[in-house]
């Protein structure tokens, strides 16, 4: 019988990888029994969707951008690297 | 170097001197998230346009210029990680462990109650609350930071991900990811769902 510290680890464990069948039958049994280990499980995939969230967030976040000396520099660079191409 | 034969500029792209006011603000932000750190997002950003400046020819215009661009930029990442081995926390998984065996008994029961969250899908159309799953993620060893949100945020194999975060083995792998997630669900326990409320 698992331990809610084994529980624990087997369920982030499944956000990554398909368990064992072994595993997968113990985790539950587990999990039919333990009311706080189904609020942890519960909680640990919703991080992972808040997660998503954040990530979306930020990627469409107008605040978050190159400084101006990056993007000149940036350039720059691509500038001269196509220069580079050209003349070889 | 034998240079290819096409003439004039080829390729089957947009202008590459167009290319940083296009994308470089959505390279960035998506650098940014994964590596946490500015310098090296706009390192990382740069790379991704020369090495796509050399291979534009091969663009076959199967996916969008950008999702194209954020391919390369994927790869830039880890390879950023890889190559900064050095900057990387020494792996203690065995007090990443006991850290861990904190949250339990002797017997390997909660010590504390874990508390459910009510509704907690509510929270994910409130800034406040991205901000402070923010701030719980920042509030992580940066090994640990790094290693969830590249888990969650891409779809690297375990085997990409322990070699370029010089994790030694899966096994370890899932004792960091364990220990970020119980850490998460901590603080974002303590901030945000079971927050004191008389307390302003």
């Amino acid at each position: 019988m698992y331990s809610c510290k084994q529980a624990s680890e087997l369920t982030c464990k499944a956000q990554d990888q398909p368990l064992s069948l072994r595993e997968k039958i113990s985790l539950r049994m587990h999990l039919m029994m333990c009311k706080m280990c189904r609020r942890y499980a519960k909680q640990i995939n919703f991080i992972s969707r808040a997660t998503q969230h954040l990530s979306e967030g930020a990627e469409a976040d107008k605040n978050i951008h190159l400084s101006e000396e990056s993007r000149e520099r940036i350039t720059n660079k691509i500038k001269q690297s196509r220069d580079e191409n050209k003349s070889d | 170097m034998s240079s290819p034969p096409e003439s004039g500029s080829g390729g089957n792209t947009s202008d590459p001197n167009s290319w940083v006011a296009q994308y470089g603000d959505a390279l960035y932000r998506y650098a940014l998230l994964r590596l946490r750190d500015t310098g090296a997002a706009e390192d990382v950003v740069q790379e991704t346009f020369l090495s796509a400046l050399k291979a534009r020819k091969r663009f076959a215009g199967l996916s969008s210029e950008k999702t194209w661009l954020i391919g390369i930029l994927k790869h830039k990442v880890i390879d950023h990680f890889r190559k900064h081995k050095h900057q990387h926390l020494s792996e203690d998984i065995n007090s990443l462990a006991d850290q861990q065996n904190r949250y339990f008994d002797e017997s390997g029961h909660w010590k504390n109650d874990i508390e459910g969250w009510s509704n907690p899908d509510n929270a994910l159309d409130e800034l406040a609350f991205i901000a402070i799953l923010n701030q719980c993620i920042e509030a992580l060893p940066p090994r640990l930071a790094q290693t969830f949100i590249l888990r969650e945020l891409e779809d690297h194999d375990n085997e990409t991900l322990c070699k370029a975060l010089d994790i030694s083995t899966t096994n370890n792998l899932w004792v960091i990811l364990s220990r970020a997630r119980t850490q998460l669900r901590a603080c974002l326990d303590k901030n945000w769902f079971h927050i004191e409320k008389d307390n302003d």
